[in-house]
């Protein structure tokens, strides 16, 4: 294994934060507290994985986020899970996430877009000069006639929302306040991370 | 507001950075210590480390693979949505 460590999480971990965040949403009660429990996930997997790498990366991923969740239950005391909850219920939940809704080229490139085109005007406006144009970030400065340091938390901000789109999947979803594209799973919540 | 978000914030913020001109030694060894600091932080950091090397394919966008530009640098128009 001479790939690195978080080369390997990147591609094999990332790739399924759409599932994992539906299962999450599905599964437990605390909307607000879904991005905790996604990274959480992420930290034990990371940490395990730096010990040895699971034969299978999803498999072990779903199953640290259901023991994360009964962690997190038994210290809370949570008994307000659906009506009919139980642990078996979580193992069929796994089973039925689907894969990786976005895996393929195409479809990332289109999520990739339309994250873009959800940024702010200026935000949208830096990253395609930095990104597409290659543009330093001084030049970037100098051409909008802004400060570097406004151009450093456009780029910030533009990372995490594409982060968002590209590994959440969250380009179909209809994002606070903007146009409604139709809708598909009406019980689905967006995580705003911003 | 939760740690991870705080967290993620972080994260962007060194990588906002990092991607600027400014970027010096002394701020590589200072990331690698907030890297080290936590798995927290590690995890975020290449989480969207991930995302903004990805971000390179909207240069596919700007060559016409899915769509073209609509203005100078105004932004891109797709039609994904209107397919949703």
């Amino acid at each position: 294994m001479d790939e690195s460590l978080d080369a390997w999480f990147a591609r094999e971990i990332l790739v399924h934060e759409a599932p994992l965040v539906r299962y999450l949403t599905r599964t437990w009660h605390a909307r607000d507290e879904i991005h905790d429990l996604r990274q959480e996930t992420y930290l034990r997997v990371y940490e395990a994985a730096a010990k040895a790498r699971p034969r299978s990366a999803k498999a072990f991923l779903f199953t640290t986020a259901r023991h994360l969740l009964v962690d997190r239950m038994r210290r809370q005391r949570v008994v307000s899970f659906e009506p009919g909850w139980d642990l078996e219920e979580l193992n069929v939940l796994i089973d039925e996430m689907s894969p990786e809704r976005c895996a393929g080229a195409d479809e990332e490139l289109r999520a990739l877009a339309a994250a873009f085109d959800r940024l702010p005007p200026r935000c949208r406006q830096v990253v395609w000069m930095r990104r597409v144009e290659e543009q330093s970030q001084k030049e970037v400065a100098a051409r909008l006639g802004i400060g570097e340091a406004m151009v450093e938390k456009h780029i910030a901000k533009a990372m995490r929302r594409l982060a968002d789109a590209l590994f959440g999947c969250h380009s179909s979803e209809k994002p606070k306040g903007e146009t409604a594209s139709p809708v598909r799973e009406g019980h689905h919540v967006r995580q705003h991370t911003n | 507001m939760y740690d991870s978000i705080q967290i993620e914030g972080t994260a962007a913020n060194w990588l906002a950075r990092r991607d600027g001109e400014g970027w010096r030694a002394a701020d590589q060894v200072e990331l690698a210590q907030w890297l080290d600091a936590s798995t927290a932080h590690r995890v975020a950091y290449i989480r969207l480390e991930a995302a903004w090397r990805k971000a390179h394919r909207l240069k596919a966008l700007a060559t016409g693979v899915l769509s073209r530009p609509s203005n100078d640098h105004g932004g891109v128009q797709t039609d994904s949505d209107q397919r949703r």
